[in-house]
């Protein structure tokens, strides 16, 4: 394992341990903690310490270190959990996310010197936390958890975890570093047991492979050889110890080995750190003359005869403990050894090329499957239940490697409570968060860019949402705002919803804001709904003052465009003096999606059926013209804009008779529902999403493209583009 | 003068057979010797069977030799350390 790999894996612990500490600091907020949950929060902050050290991130290890100090007096009872000590532990945390940011690059090194300064004067009791200062009252004791001290802490001694599962970076920078080192290779202590010569194989093969690498028998110890009225063919009598080379790595040595389990017994130590290998009174225990590596071996002819007796390593079992006498084996070997043996079997992490490579290959098996089905039912043969057979194989296939690049959606809203602190701290208002269905699972892609839109709408609810507490007094309710953060699964999409029961949206005043920053007219009649939406558009506040917490007017923008990128959509529902609700539904994967395929201008094309409304048959005296080019239609009193297809993307020319077209009525959420004009309907189906930019260029008026089941190549419309097109006299620029 | 000549492979089936023959020739006092020139396989099984039987010719002060050991013999002599052992002339050596 290289140097980066253990680092990654020590990084992805931080983020573990972080959750872990987080949840526990909260439990104890919100009182539901015990004392298990500061003896979670003392394992994750000392995890993190020991790692730092290791890795030699100073500023994070030292600032751990006086983390956990207070955290041990909590953790043994020398100091009382209060709230003030509490709030204390919550600042010093956020802290300690923002020296894990820093050491992934992701940030620049927190000032914590006055964090740092409050731990140490708590921890000697010059500093009282600044809420318990003005209260004598006795803090309400934690219910009792197992004590979790160790005989190793109790001498004093720093330990490495407590925790099992942790991982001793010291020992495995150790390991890695005693391979690269030019001065000493290793010494071999190889005792073959009666096992080893089972099945045909042959420890002097692996003699052989070491030999080849430049080792050298230093040693061989052939007391055991019996004479021939005891000798027993199944027996293994020699041992030797072995001069391995520096050049010869220690994962070098341990992939000749990796297959012999416990055929043989096998320490492995650093030269000049070995035992003693055997007394050598007896002549039958030769120690070589040193010499020079010898020269590489050539393969000896294979036999003529008894070909099954061919030597092979043949054990498939590992036995890790026998790498190295754990009473003479040096520490860091040892350590290697515990910790492959204490290393977790229920995940393995697999490069997210390689996800992503089957995630693209099963979407080829799904166009494929239906290109055959395609084929067949043309051809007339009969194998309607197989191919119903293959495509639920197929969808199952699908569904499970699209689960592959699902992941829980934890890893966001777990930056939320931080959040909430930091502007109940800035705004002066006071929040009790509640989140749900943190285990929800999205594709990775949307978890990865959902942050930043979510992140302003929980700002903009506490910000503009929660009302002062003193008008929430006034108004009759509690002091305290609620937010909750939820996510669930429906249907197809993923609802996130963020809710306050703030003051709610106040309509009168958007739809002022909006006259006098000139979105609206001031004789425009909008519903609720389309005053509600205005805060979306580009440019709005209602804020008075520009605060660094949100209201400089491009917020809400942003999110809109960012969940539209996502393939999602944004609504709201608001009720004045109850609170307001922002819905974001997102796609389960932006890989598949269902299609409408219409046919326009000689061309095949994907409308997303997400944004399908209905689609009609247009009768003349529904159209209306505005301009030579431009129609509306009529739908049920509201005129909607038609859009050509054919002449919005550059793709051939409008019907003569365009009363004789298709309409489909498609939502936007920038611009309503507009109508799209196509010659016919083909199908509606599912279809993978073939990726434009990474394939072609980017194009504007189209979202992807996607391969049909006759084979033919199909590109799916971005209806939004479209509609955006469709109120700007500017054509679509399809052919630049 | 006994000389046994050894089989193409010195592996866990021809071992039985050449304890037995070897122990017998041993017993009957003498020099032995060990022809190696037709030796093409030998492992960890093969050379116990040379070192057990240079043991008990030691034991009942036989001799016994090795001659024109194969280079299969020498080099798994040589890679195991059990040249001096076997009596291996070490020139001999591949």
């Amino acid at each position: 394992m290289q140097h980066d790999e253990i680092q990654q894996i020590f990084l992805l612990e931080c983020d573990e341990g972080l959750d872990i500490a987080e949840r526990s600091l909260l439990a104890c907020k919100d009182g539901s903690g015990d004392a298990e949950s500061i003896n979670s929060i003392f394992r994750a902050v000392h995890s993190i310490k020991g790692g730092a050290g290791a890795f030699g991130f100073t500023p994070l290890q030292s600032f751990t270190h006086k983390f956990e100090t207070v955290l041990q007096q909590v953790r043994d009872g020398d100091k009382p959990l209060t709230p003030g000590l509490l709030k204390t532990l919550i600042r010093a945390f956020d802290i300690l996310t923002d020296h894990v940011s820093a050491i992934k690059g992701q940030a620049d090194a927190p000032s914590d010197n006055a964090i740092s300064a409050e731990l140490e004067g708590i921890a000697t009791g010059e500093i009282v936390p600044e809420e318990d200062s003005a209260s004598t009252a006795d803090p309400a004791p934690l219910p009792e958890a197992e004590p979790e001290a160790t005989a190793e802490e109790e001498s004093g001694r720093e330990i490495a975890a407590n925790d099992d599962a942790d991982i001793d970076f010291d020992a495995l920078l150790a390991d890695l570093d005693v391979p690269e080192s030019k001065e000493g290779g290793h010494v071999l202590h190889l005792r073959p047991t009666a096992r080893a010569l089972d099945n045909g194989s042959d420890p002097i093969l692996l003699l052989r492979e070491l030999h080849t690498l430049g080792a050298t028998v230093r040693t061989v110890d052939a007391s055991s050889v019996p004479d021939l009225d005891n000798f027993a063919a199944e027996s293994a009598y020699l041992g030797w110890e072995i001069d391995v080379p520096a050049s010869v790595t220690r994962a070098k040595i341990d992939e000749i080995f990796d297959f012999i389990g416990d055929a043989c017994d096998l320490a492995i130590y650093v030269t000049g750190e070995e035992p003693r290998f055997v007394e050598q009174a007896d002549p039958t225990v030769v120690k070589l003359p040193e010499a020079a590596p010898l020269a590489p071996t050539p393969e000896p002819e294979a036999p003529k005869v008894e070909p099954a007796a061919a030597p092979v390593p043949a054990i498939a079992s590992i036995k890790p403990e026998t790498a190295a006498d754990p009473v003479s084996a040096p520490p860091a070997v040892n350590a290697v050894n515990s910790a492959a043996a204490a290393a977790p079997v229920a995940t393995i992490r697999v490069d997210l090329d390689r996800l992503d490579r089957l995630v693209d290959t099963v979407g080829e098996l799904v166009i494929t499957q239906s290109m055959l089905a395609q084929r067949l039912s043309g051809a007339g043969v009969a194998a309607e239940d197989e191919l119903s057979q293959l495509e639920y194989l197929t969808r199952e296939l699908q569904d499970c490697a699209m689960a592959l690049r699902a992941q829980p959606i934890r890893s966001v809203f777990s930056r939320v409570p931080r959040i909430v602190r930091e502007l109940e701290s800035e705004t002066g208002k006071r929040v009790t968060l509640t989140v749900e269905g943190e285990a929800t699972e999205l594709d990775k892609t949307v978890i990865e860019r959902i942050g930043e839109p979510l992140t302003h709408l929980i700002r903009n609810a506490i910000d503009h949402g929660l009302e002062p507490v003193e008008d929430r007094i006034t108004a009759g309710k509690a002091a305290e705002g609620n937010v909750r953060l939820s996510a669930e699964q429906r249907g197809g999409h993923i609802l996130i919803c963020v809710a306050d029961d703030g003051r709610g949206i106040d309509r009168a005043r958007v739809f002022q804001k909006a006259v006098e920053r000139k979105i609206v007219a001031p004789d425009a009649r909008l519903t609720d709904e389309e005053i509600d939406n205005l805060i979306f558009a580009p440019g709005f506040s209602t804020a008075e003052q520009v605060s660094n917490i949100s209201g400089r007017g491009v917020g809400m923008d942003v999110v809109k465009q960012a969940i539209q990128g996502l393939g999602g959509r944004v609504s709201i529902s608001s009720e004045p003096g109850k609170g307001t609700v922002f819905s974001l539904s997102l796609p389960l994967t932006l890989a598949i999606a269902d299609g409408m395929i219409v046919s326009s201008g000689g061309e095949t094309l994907i409308l997303p059926l997400n944004n399908v409304v209905e689609s009609l048959q247009a009768k003349p005296e529904d159209l209306k013209r505005l301009t030579p080019s431009q129609h509306v239609i009529n739908v049920r009193g509201s005129y909607l804009p038609v859009v050509p297809l054919t002449t919005s993307l550059g793709i051939g020319q409008i019907a003569e008779d365009s009363a004789q077209n298709v309409l489909i009525v498609v939502e936007t959420e920038s611009y309503g529902q507009i109508a799209i004009q196509v010659d016919a309907i083909q199908d509606q189906r599912q279809v993978v999403i073939k990726s434009l930019e990474t394939n072609f260029r980017p194009i504007t008026g189209i979202g992807g493209a996607t391969i049909l089941g006759d084979g033919r190549i199909a590109l799916i419309v971005d209806v939004e583009a479209l509609a955006a097109a469709a109120h700007s006299p500017k054509e679509l620029d399809l052919a630049a | 003068m006994t000389t046994i000549s050894l089989p193409t492979a010195i592996d866990r089936r021809a071992v039985s057979g050449l304890t037995v023959e070897i122990s017998d020739a041993l017993a009957k006092g003498g020099a032995l010797k060990l022809d190696g020139s037709a030796v093409q396989l030998v492992g960890q099984i093969g050379l116990q069977l040379l070192l057990a039987a240079r043991k008990t010719a030691s034991g009942r002060d036989a001799r016994l030799s090795i001659e024109t050991p194969s280079d299969a013999i020498l080099t798994a002599a040589k890679i195991s350390g059990t040249t001096d052992l076997l009596g291996l002339d070490t020139h001999d050596a591949a």
